[in-house]
């Protein structure tokens, strides 16, 4: 029962927030709630972490003034922030020691500028990369989905599937650049 | 073999590196090629941005799970009440509540019942039918008369003798309090369902509950939804509905209050 308009920006929607505005908070959790609840539940696997991690975010990501909607589509910042904490509780809670570096977490001032599939609703950006992500060899998207959703170096993908290291980079980066292809122009 | 650095289309390792970077495992010496490419050769920072596009992108592919409908409810209150010690000093709305200053310093439940003069409530304290155990109910009652601005509001019965006390505090509404006596009874499929009607003319649904045997009731509602920021509340109302109902204010109007 969205009582702004449907069609209101996240821009506009985040201006009216950080001026107090309650209501925009619920029009974005209705927009993101969805997305960033999926990405936290796959990366903790625990439903009540991912609750209170959704919940951090929502009431706390629009505070940043760091984030400028402008320049960043609002899923991509969500979801950048959504995977930086989901790493951190997994390595609060592993007892061994991660290479720091290798997670490859990237801040908001790093995240890419909007491309034009982030014009399209979270629905078709799903599909449009979901047809993308079938598409790859199965080893190549396996390296990709351990290095995103669990933090995990090249090193350690290299000791947990037991191949060569060089094999892992290999896969990594040719599935990285498969999908940017298969993604086109959708990306820039 | 050596191509030239400007308005050239990547080579293939080229693409390498910039996946490599965006991967985060570039050895020393790749690295420092890679610094050249992005001062030199605009393509590559293109390819470089499409890449991370396309690698932050990887989540938007999993099934949706959506989650659990408390937690909307939840954060919105957990917003609301960040929000009420900035905004509730400077209220302009401030409602005019004669024993608010004297409430205010009210350390206890006993003295509040002293104070406020109303038999109903004190009735119906005695009488109160509770899932909660009754020192923390209690202790939310106070909590709440504490608060300067916190009002009691009557309610009165539509063609009937139920009549009641609403308490609560103006822009928290994330916790009100409702004392009611004299209401019948409902059988075992129905429920009473008490709302909120707001200036712009919505309805918010404040929560449900049953009577005890006297027809009395005191309970601590938590409403699921807040009204909007900036938007009044006006009234309040109770209803008999079916439990199975959906949450809409179609049933019967029982009680009445205006804020």
């Amino acid at each position: 029962m969205a009582r702004f308009s449907t069609d209101v920006s996240d821009a506009e929607l985040i201006q009216r927030l950080r001026s107090g505005q309650s209501e925009a908070l619920r029009v974005l959790y209705e927009r993101y709630s969805g997305l960033v609840y999926t990405l936290a539940l796959r990366m903790l696997s625990q439903p009540s972490e991912a609750e209170d991690l959704t919940q951090d975010i929502f009431l706390n990501f629009w505070k940043q003034e760091s984030f400028d909607p402008n320049r960043a589509a609002l899923s991509t910042y969500l979801c950048v922030i959504v995977r930086s904490r989901a790493l951190n509780k997994i390595e609060s809670r592993s007892s061994r020691k991660r290479s720091l570096e290798r997670l490859q977490r990237l801040t908001p001032g790093e995240m890419s500028a909007p491309t034009p599939l982030d014009q399209a609703s979270l629905v078709e950006q799903a599909q449009t990369v979901n047809h993308a992500l079938v598409e790859l060899p199965e080893k190549q998207r396996q390296v990709l989905e351990l290095n995103y959703y669990q933090g995990m170096s090249h090193t350690e993908i290299s000791q947990q599937l037991g191949v060569p290291l060089g094999t892992v980079k290999t896969r990594a980066r040719q599935g990285l650049i498969k999908l940017r292809q298969r993604l086109g122009d959708a990306v820039g | 073999m050596k191509r030239g650095i400007m308005s050239q289309p990547l080579s293939d390792d080229e693409q390498a590196l910039a996946a490599g970077y965006v991967l985060g495992d570039l050895s020393v010496d790749e690295m420092a090629h890679v610094a050249a490419l992005l001062q030199h050769k605009p393509e590559f920072t293109q390819e470089v941005n499409a890449l991370q596009a396309s690698l932050q992108l990887i989540p938007h592919a999993l099934p949706k799970v959506e989650p659990p409908p408390q937690l909307q409810a939840s954060i919105l209150a957990a917003h609301a009440a960040s929000l009420a010690p900035a905004s509730s000093p400077s209220s302009s709305t401030r409602q005019a509540f004669p024993w608010s200053r004297i409430i205010a310093g009210i350390a206890g439940l006993a003295t509040l019942l002293l104070s406020a003069d109303n038999f109903r409530l004190r009735r119906q304290f005695s009488l109160a039918q509770n899932p909660d155990p009754p020192e923390s109910d209690n202790q939310r009652v106070a909590a709440i008369l504490q608060q300067p601005t916190s009002r009691l509001v009557a309610l009165e019965g539509e063609d009937n003798a139920a009549a009641g006390t609403l308490l609560f505090t103006p822009g928290r509404w994330q916790e009100v309090v409702v004392s009611l006596g004299d209401l019948p009874p409902l059988p075992v499929d129905q429920v009473y369902r008490m709302w909120l009607t707001l200036a712009n003319g919505e309805v918010i649904f404040c929560g449900e509950f049953n009577t005890n045997t006297d027809g009395a009731v005191f309970i601590r509602l938590t409403p699921p939804e807040l009204p909007p920021q900036g938007v009044k509340a006006t009234g309040i109302f109770v209803t008999a509905d079916a439990t199975s109902a959906p949450l809409t204010p179609t049933g019967p109007q029982f009680m009445v209050g205006e804020l």
